[in-house]
């Protein structure tokens, strides 16, 4: 999709997106990854196996497997998948929720095991 | 909010403190206080946790490792008119009434003016509970400078640190944090070099509501 694109309501389907344009509503591909390019932009939640963010999104973040935010994305809400990476010069305000992550244990535990 | 006296530091790189370099060198710091602040906490629950500042690569990997959820709050905004700060309570008007078990406030704490502080603290003070613990770099003296650094956990007892550029901190003692945040002691506070004092806090049991 590209950077000239503007979409105004919600995106569901098969098949992986690449986008460069704008979004104002809600990604549903939650067999698919989801790449937001640097110019793309998105107003709305997103769904997706892998959600990659290298523009900006203003929304919630729900991904099967990964999200990553790249060292030019910014993301403004919260955040949930098994697994978050966030590159060094990315931006985010929000929360990560990694009640559903792979962790193991509480930091508290690591402590009393040291 | 406002940030009063506070200056942009002329090292900005493209007045966006955020964005940083590949030159940009992290180091780390030993600590012995940071690791109180994970003691004694329930480990069967999901922890609610405040990180003030920047998302930082090093403190959400060490978070992902555990179950927890992590409020990233960057209330620092160097792009708004008065190179201040975004409004704190939009910020905690998001988190829908959740009540933090750590919450680490870094330096942000020597940003704010006495009444912008005073505000933060306010609006925090209905996102803690009885066993709180709050992280914080403050300073061994208000009278001497304090350098900007950018902080993140490295480890349980290890802090990265590195210089960063922006709006000069506006130093604040661990007298001037204690009078401030009155729902709270200082637990423990230990001297790191330029002039920076590592505090750790704990809320007062008081009747909690």
């Amino acid at each position: 999709m590209g950077d000239t694109v503007t979409i105004e309501g919600d995106v569901t389907g098969r098949g992986d997106v690449f986008i460069s344009g704008t979004v104002k509503g809600a990604i549903d591909l939650a067999d698919n990854q989801v790449t937001v390019e640097r110019a793309g932009r998105i107003e709305g939640r997103i769904v997706g196996k892998q959600v990659q963010v290298d523009g900006k999104v203003v929304g919630d973040i729900e991904a099967m497997e990964k999200i990553a935010i790249g060292s030019t994305g910014t993301v403004r809400g919260t955040i949930i998948a098994p697994r978050v990476v966030v590159e060094d010069g990315a931006r985010f305000n929000g929360l990560i929720d990694m009640e559903f992550g792979e962790g193991l244990d509480a930091p508290a535990a690591t402590v009393l095991s040291k | 909010m406002r940030v009063g006296a506070a200056t942009i530091n002329s090292t900005t790189q493209n007045g966006d403190p955020d964005r940083t370099t590949a030159s940009d060198a992290w180091s780390c710091e030993h600590t012995r206080i940071l690791p109180e602040a994970f003691d004694g906490l329930d480990t069967g629950t999901t922890l609610n946790i405040l990180d003030v500042g920047p998302a930082e690569p090093r403190s959400i990997d060490f978070f992902s490792r555990f179950r927890c959820r992590l409020y990233v709050a960057n209330l620092f905004n160097p792009a708004s008119p008065a190179h201040g700060l975004e409004s704190v309570p939009a910020f905690f008007d998001t988190v829908d009434g959740a009540r933090f078990d750590v919450c680490f406030l870094w330096d942000y704490i020597n940003y704010p003016d006495d009444d912008a502080f005073a505000e933060f603290i306010s609006v925090l003070n209905g996102h803690v509970h009885e066993k709180t613990r709050l992280y914080a770099i403050g300073a061994y003296s208000a009278e001497l400078p304090l350098k900007a650094y950018r902080y993140a956990i490295a480890d349980v007892d290890k802090v990265a640190i590195r210089p960063a550029g922006g709006v000069v901190p506006r130093p604040r003692s661990r007298n001037n944090v204690a009078k401030a945040m009155r729902r709270c002691v200082v637990h423990r506070a230990a001297l790191r070099r330029d002039n920076r004092l590592e505090l750790l806090l704990r809320t007062i049991r008081t009747n909690w509501s």
